[in-house]
């Protein structure tokens, strides 16, 4: 088909009777980077165009079978210079058994280890009993226990009637405190006002007679009866 | 080698194309001799005898090339 009515070699004349003859590709799509094959709802991949890459006078159509990467009687692979690994026998080395059995083992190995954190453990409490603790300073640290009873009936001894009676005094002192807080807040001072111009002063000197200082009405100017006018 | 044509199936079909236009085909399902099935489409503006001929003419051309 592809050479009764395609001889233009090409991945665009592939498509395209991919396109206007499907029945003929059997359900097949077109792959590759190219363009170049198709592949069968099997899997499997055939190649149809030769030096789809080169020139297009050099191109063919063909049908080779690339699934598996080709025949190997077309073009078989050289050896390459590496090889399978050889499994070999086991690489563990170790015994076979149950993991218990292992680890029971392996106690096993150790041998008297228990003894020998005893008595690391009991020359670690001796140092701490006799005291071996000192600090920077060379003093000795007391026993906290000790001191923690010690402070402990410091404060049993002191009654509770002591401690009360030593605050009623307080109490008094607060309220004495607190009373001198009744007295209304002392008043700024205020500064005394001018005499005006032509009035009498606060005294009833000076000023127009007659005339009442607006300030001070209690002391009315002097009459014209009194300078014998 | 016998190229003896042979419709198997012939029927109206209406396909749409990538740009969304439906296009209507006259569908010929047929043998040449043993060889086939072959499935060939003609767009019924261009559905003649003539363009039919050519088409069966260059399968059986290509058949008549294929290796013996």
């Amino acid at each position: 088909m592809l050479l009764a009515f395609y001889p233009a070699v090409s991945a665009a004349a592939l498509a395209l009777a991919r396109s206007e003859r499907p029945e003929y590709f059997a359900g097949a799509i077109v792959i590759g980077h190219s363009g170049d094959k198709f592949q069968l709802p099997d899997g499997r991949i055939f190649d149809v165009i030769f030096a789809v890459d080169g020139p297009a006078a050099g191109r063919r159509w063909q049908m080779l079978d690339v699934t598996l990467g080709g025949p190997d009687t077309v073009f078989p692979l050289e050896p390459g210079p590496l090889e399978p690994i050889d499994p070999g026998p086991e690489l563990s080395g170790f015994n076979s058994g149950t993991f218990e059995a292992l680890v029971g083992g392996e106690l096993d190995s150790l041998g008297g280890a228990d003894g020998v954190l005893d008595n690391a453990a009991q020359r670690v409490t001796e140092g701490i009993e006799a005291g071996a603790l000192i600090d920077g300073a060379s003093t000795e640290l007391d026993d906290v226990e000790q001191v923690a009873a010690e402070i402990s009936h410091a404060r049993s001894a002191e009654e509770l009637a002591d401690v009360i009676g030593q605050v009623d005094g307080i109490g008094g002192a607060i309220d004495a405190t607190e009373a001198d807080y009744d007295e209304p807040p002392p008043q700024p001072p205020v500064p005394q006002e001018p005499d005006l111009p032509g009035y009498p002063g606060e005294d009833g000197t000076d000023g127009e007679p007659g005339r009442e200082n607006p300030r001070h009405p209690e002391h009315p100017g002097p009459t014209h009866g009194d300078d014998g006018g | 080698m016998d190229l003896t044509l042979n419709v198997k199936n012939f029927s109206d079909e209406s396909l749409v194309q990538q740009d969304g236009t439906v296009q209507k085909f006259k569908r010929y399902d047929f043998y040449l001799g043993k060889f086939g099935p072959f499935v060939e489409r003609f767009p019924l503006e261009t559905w003649t005898d003539a363009a039919v001929t050519v088409r069966i003419n260059a399968l059986k051309q290509h058949l008549l090339g294929l290796p013996k």
